[in-house]
């Protein structure tokens, strides 16, 4: 992991008008990001109260003791994604992608994005990750979660015959 | 060509394979909060075919943190068939979303001090909730969801029960359902109303023309706090407010002409709206000639600007088939809303005849396939939503 430190300006319109406001985000590493306000606080409730809290963004530096550089940087990536995006599909498609390619680090966006309160990305992210369940067997989810079975025949028995008129 | 198809996707099954065992030790780390936010996000259905996963999982649908997490919306929703000869142990039951039938078990009947299984008829539902008279004394209300039954005796000990109207009403304070039950009672001119916040019966005066002998299957349609009925001829609605007991007569504007025979029905729709629908067989001397169905529009505070508009007229091929399947004896016909279909039944005929509010379209639900040829009546429907929040 790098310890330079690394500027990631969130939102191409932040370069060119150099006035917009900025705040900086700290990872567990001491690795700073500069991001744009409005496109931090259109995502993060966390930061817009903490921003209404110290009544303004001067010199403010956050630090986010739970999240490590790289998963920093990818959550404001996808946040750019989104802002970028008045629909979900665009920013559904990357979580996606993320998902399949690097589910250790999206596992970790999500508890940043959690973290955070980023809500309406982290319902989107949860939604991407439900849909995996989606007609997964028993034992196939089982196996994913890496969960033992803790019933005994009878009990399944007995749970099977209580519920089987709801699905097929 | 095929074998190679075959080939290739059971390679790519066996890649999937691969790729699932490769990740389960990842998706363990997912943290438990997590994970049942991910899960609160699958469809009811989806979470119930996984309660043989572990017990935490079994539990969840128990634990009021999952619960607030949950999202209103329901994928299920059935209709139910009672019929006499059914085993009082369980019901079929439609699935419109798998075009299939299946059987639901139904809550244990046995009373407590008799050893013996009281008999379990299916009287009312409404919001998952389901209320049958069960022996001659008591009323059994039940979330097969959930597993929840309770046993309400009967505020008056006289015949058991053949008609009660169970209404849901949705919590002020958060997202469970209480419920009302509506007991007309036949020795006597009075009706009693069971309320599920205040757990006890107010007795309130009865209505003749609407509970009297000559009016038979009233069931009421649930509108606007209110249970709202008909009159036998000169048709009218009368409508039975649940709050305070009182019957009024000018609830609604006068009925179309020439009828031959009416129901009523209430339904919510998807947007959370009440409507009140009128289903009439339209034809002189007792003898219908067409069926149709109206809408009561307008607002209730100007009664005045009240009036029932003509929303569909049953095609006349499928019309002929329906006034032949009911004898043209009215009184076996009764009619339910189910998820945005008015159905209308009819308790000598095994099909379901339904119009789809938003399309303006009529179908047949078929012959459920459980049933026994020789069984021609008796037949009597129920709209059956599963509902976590509907308590007992």
């Amino acid at each position: 992991m790098s310890t330079e430190s690394k500027e990631i300006l969130v939102g191409e319109s932040s370069q060119a008008k150099p006035e917009k406001k900025t705040i900086v985000l700290m990872a567990s590493d001491g690795d700073e990001f500069v991001v744009d306000v409005d496109d931090i606080t259109n995502q993060s409730e966390m930061i817009r109260n903490l921003i209404s809290d110290m009544g303004g963004t001067d010199g403010l530096q956050v630090p986010l003791l739970n999240v490590t550089a790289p998963v920093l940087a990818k959550l404001l990536e996808l946040f750019n994604v989104s802002n970028k995006n008045d629909d979900d599909e665009e920013v559904t498609q990357k979580v996606k992608e993320l998902m399949e390619a690097e589910l250790n680090m999206m596992i970790d966006v999500l508890g940043a994005a959690n973290y955070i309160e980023a809500t309406s990305f982290f319902d989107l992210s949860c939604k991407v990750l439900a849909d995996k369940f989606k007609g997964m067997s028993v034992e196939e989810v089982r196996e994913f979660l890496n969960i033992e079975c803790d019933f005994t025949e009878e009990e399944l028995q007995q749970i099977h015959a209580e519920n089987a008129w709801a699905f097929d | 060509m095929m074998l190679r198809a075959r080939e290739q996707r059971r390679e790519n099954d066996r890649n999937k394979e691969k790729e699932v065992v490769m990740q389960p030790s990842i998706w363990g780390r997912l943290p438990d909060e997590l994970l049942e936010r991910i899960i609160a996000l699958l469809p009811l259905r989806t979470i119930l075919a996984l309660r043989p996963t572990c017990r935490r999982f079994s539990c969840l649908l128990s634990s009021p943190a999952f619960l607030s997490l949950l999202h209103a919306h329901n994928s299920l929703a059935f209709l139910l068939l009672s019929h006499p000869q059914f085993s009082h142990r369980c019901l079929p039951l439609y699935d419109p979303a798998a075009d299939g039938w299946r059987s639901v078990p139904l809550p244990p009947s046995s009373t407590s001090g008799s050893a013996s299984p009281s008999s379990l008829l299916l009287l009312s539902a409404a919001s998952g909730l389901l209320l049958f008279a069960l022996g001659r004394s008591s009323l059994l209300v039940a979330n097969l969801l959930t597993n929840a039954s309770k046993v309400l005796p009967l505020p008056t000990y006289s015949a058991a029960p053949s008609s009660a109207a169970l209404v849901s009403l949705p919590s002020r304070s958060n997202s469970t359902h209480g419920y009302k039950i509506f007991l007309p009672c036949a020795s006597d001119d009075d009706v009693f109303v069971y309320d599920s916040a205040s757990v006890a019966w107010t007795r309130f005066p009865g209505f003749e023309p609407v509970l009297g002998r000559r009016n038979p299957h009233q069931g009421g349609a649930f509108f606007d706090g209110s249970l709202y009925f008909t009159t036998p001829e000169p048709f009218s609605t009368v409508g039975f407010d649940l709050r305070n007991g009182a019957w009024d007569v000018g609830v609604a504007p006068p009925m179309p002409e020439d009828l031959a025979f009416v129901r009523l029905v209430g339904g919510c729709s998807g947007s959370g709206e009440d409507h009140l629908y009128l289903v009439g067989g339209v034809g002189r001397d007792g003898i219908s000639r067409s069926l149709k169905l109206w809408e009561l529009v307008g607002r209730k505070e100007e009664r005045k600007g009240r009036a029932w508009e003509e929303i569909g007229r049953l095609p006349e091929m499928m019309c002929r088939k329906f006034m032949s399947v009911c004898y043209h004896n009215y009184s076996h016909v009764n009619c339910l809303w189910h998820e945005g279909l008015v159905c209308i039944c009819c308790t000598t005929w095994p099909e379901v005849l339904f119009f789809k509010v938003s399309r303006g379209t009529w179908h047949w639900l078929p012959r459920c396939p459980m049933l026994q040829e020789k069984w021609s009546c008796g037949f009597r429907w129920f709209s059956f939503v599963p509902d976590l929040f509907a308590l007992v």
